[in-house]
């Protein structure tokens, strides 16, 4: 056992530099309380005090810091999106990932890997093709590629994909990356607690109180806290959290699993993903492949993981990288995904006063981690949402103006 | 795998099955386009003990499924229409 850990053991208060604060009690009041210590609740409380000079806020979380979706997420970044309104909000995203490192101080491990959406059939082409114009017309590079430029971008992959479903060619995003998700959720806690901001973790919201003004206070298991702006940054809680509001939302929780190998040698250095196989792939810095599939299929409130998911991912798996056949599955989890009609998530300001929304982040949430972070600090301080994310509120399902991010965001995370 | 004795159809694995939405009654009247997008849209997401309409596709064969969404056990299972 090392000296530092045995100092650690019998001093109370060792005074060595840590990632951040974990007060022991709350205050009676704050100027916001965040519900939620996932990569988003984090990156708004770090925008808070980055953009607006706000430092009197809690950051509370259920159970542990980055332990939700964020903690358990495949890590895949793009911004090859359908609509308009989703292009434009994930490219911002991808700007602030790109300098996160270095604004944060912290080294998220952001890697550009180009990523490649097969095509396996005319009909998916289609689509590719449809969102290559959008994609271009807003900037963005994305481009319709045939099977010659899939197998040089990645050699191993079998075209005829085992006979039954050839590749017919594929929709190609260079700026497609991942990143390491931990690194962001602690990046973002370490930069708002150096800055004065309070991370409660244990410490589950069990009630919401309102007044004629609106939102009113913050019940908590240790307590209860005044505060006029609340923001639930939940993800597959949000039917509760909300709920303790009376306010109602088309968010449906799905359980999603994933899984990694044990590591390899390093061959895979882009992003593979079939929406008709429903899998997608890439290959860690570690080595591990890490891999995913679509949604389970019922509504579901536990991150529990499944062996049929397992089996069936790697059965899908095996058409394109046969040689994968002797590769063992070192891990597998699930997470609970809040999943909204139009795949597009639900954000701003809500019908009562003072209460913000940040969820219906479904499969796709955490390349929005920065740029939700950032749009949400400015709605709360303005009171008025953000113009980025206006047409992102949950206003819209009453008036049918839905997003119809549908075919963009299905399966490719 | 996830079994149950289903009537009719017998032992099935549920991954037989497309999973519908919670049996919601129909409001007598919709109202207005708020009132309707709402009926439309709006769910009761919470862990909880639920009715859901379920389809077998290969007998053709609907199901009013009564399940626990947080632990996953299934409870009873009809045939729509008795
Ligand atoms: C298997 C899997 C793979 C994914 N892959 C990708 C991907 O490749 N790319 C991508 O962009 N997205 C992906 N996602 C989606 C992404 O992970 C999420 O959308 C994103 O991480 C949501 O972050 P968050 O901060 O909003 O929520 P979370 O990280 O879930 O944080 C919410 C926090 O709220 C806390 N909480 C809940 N209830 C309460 C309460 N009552 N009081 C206090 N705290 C509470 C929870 O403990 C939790 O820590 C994936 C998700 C899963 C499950």
């Amino acid at each position: 056992m090392s000296i530092r850990l045995l100092k650690h053991a019998f001093i109370e208060n060792y005074a060595e530099p840590c990632w951040f604060n974990t007060p022991s009690t709350l205050k009676d009041t704050y100027d916001v309380v965040i519900i939620g210590a996932g990569g988003h609740g984090l990156a708004c409380a770090h925008y808070l005090a980055q953009d607006h000079g706000i430092t009197n806020v809690a950051v509370l979380d259920a159970s542990y810091l980055g332990g939700g979706n964020t903690g358990r997420n495949t890590t895949i970044i793009r911004s090859n999106y359908l609509t308009p309104e989703g292009v434009r909000f994930y490219d911002a995203s991808i700007q602030l990932f790109k300098d996160l490192s270095s604004d944060l101080e912290t080294n998220i491990f952001y890697s550009e890997r180009g990523h490649y959406t097969l095509a396996h059939s005319s009909a998916t082409l289609r689509t590719a093709r449809w969102r290559a114009e959008v994609n271009k017309h807003l900037g963005i590079k994305s481009e319709v590629v045939g099977t010659d430029e899939i197998s040089r971008g990645c050699p191993e992959l079998q075209i005829d994909c085992g006979g039954s479903h050839a590749i017919e060619g594929a929709l190609f995003h260079a700026p497609g990356a991942v990143a390491r998700h931990d690194a962001v959720a602690w990046g973002y806690a370490k930069s708002a607690s150096a800055r004065g901001i309070e991370i409660h973790q244990h410490t589950p919201v069990i009630g919401l109180e309102k007044d004629s003004e609106g939102v009113s206070a913050v019940v908590t298991s240790k307590g209860i806290i005044k505060t006029r702006n609340v923001l639930s940054a939940v993800a597959g809680h949000t039917p509760t959290v909300t709920g303790m509001l009376n306010i109602k939302s088309p968010i449906e929780i799905f359980p999603l699993q994933a899984c990694v190998t044990e590591p390899i040698k390093p061959w895979l250095d882009t992003i593979i993903v079939s929406g008709s196989l429903h899998l997608y792939i890439s290959q860690s810095s570690r080595g591990e492949l890490v891999m995913g599939a679509t949604l389970d299929p019922m509504e579901l409130h536990s991150r529990r993981s499944t062996l049929g998911f397992v089996t069936s991912l790697c059965d899908q798996i095996l058409d394109l990288f046969p040689f994968l056949s002797g590769v063992k599955i070192n891990r597998q989890w699930g997470g609970m995904a809040d999943m909204t009609p139009d795949f597009a998530p639900i954000m701003g300001t809500s019908p009562v006063k003072g209460f913000y929304i940040d969820a219906g982040w479904g499969t796709w949430g955490f390349k929005a981690t920065p740029i939700s972070g950032k749009t949400m600090a400015s709605t709360i301080v303005n009171g008025v949402n953000d113009p980025l994310i206006r047409s992102f509120n949950l206003s819209r399902f009453g008036d049918f103006d839905l997003v119809g991010e549908k075919g963009a965001a299905a399966v490719g995370h | 795998m996830n079994y149950f004795d289903f009537p009719v159809i017998g032992r099935r694995s549920i991954d037989e099955f497309t999973i519908g939405d919670d049996t919601l009654p129909e409001p007598s009247v919709l109202g207005n386009v708020q009132s309707t997008g709402n009926w439309v849209f709006d769910r009761e997401s919470t862990p909880r003990k639920t009715t859901e309409y379920w389809f077998h596709s290969s007998s053709q064969l609907w199901f009013i499924v009564e399940r626990n969404t947080e632990t996953d056990e299934i409870f009873s299972a009809e045939t729509l229409n008795g």
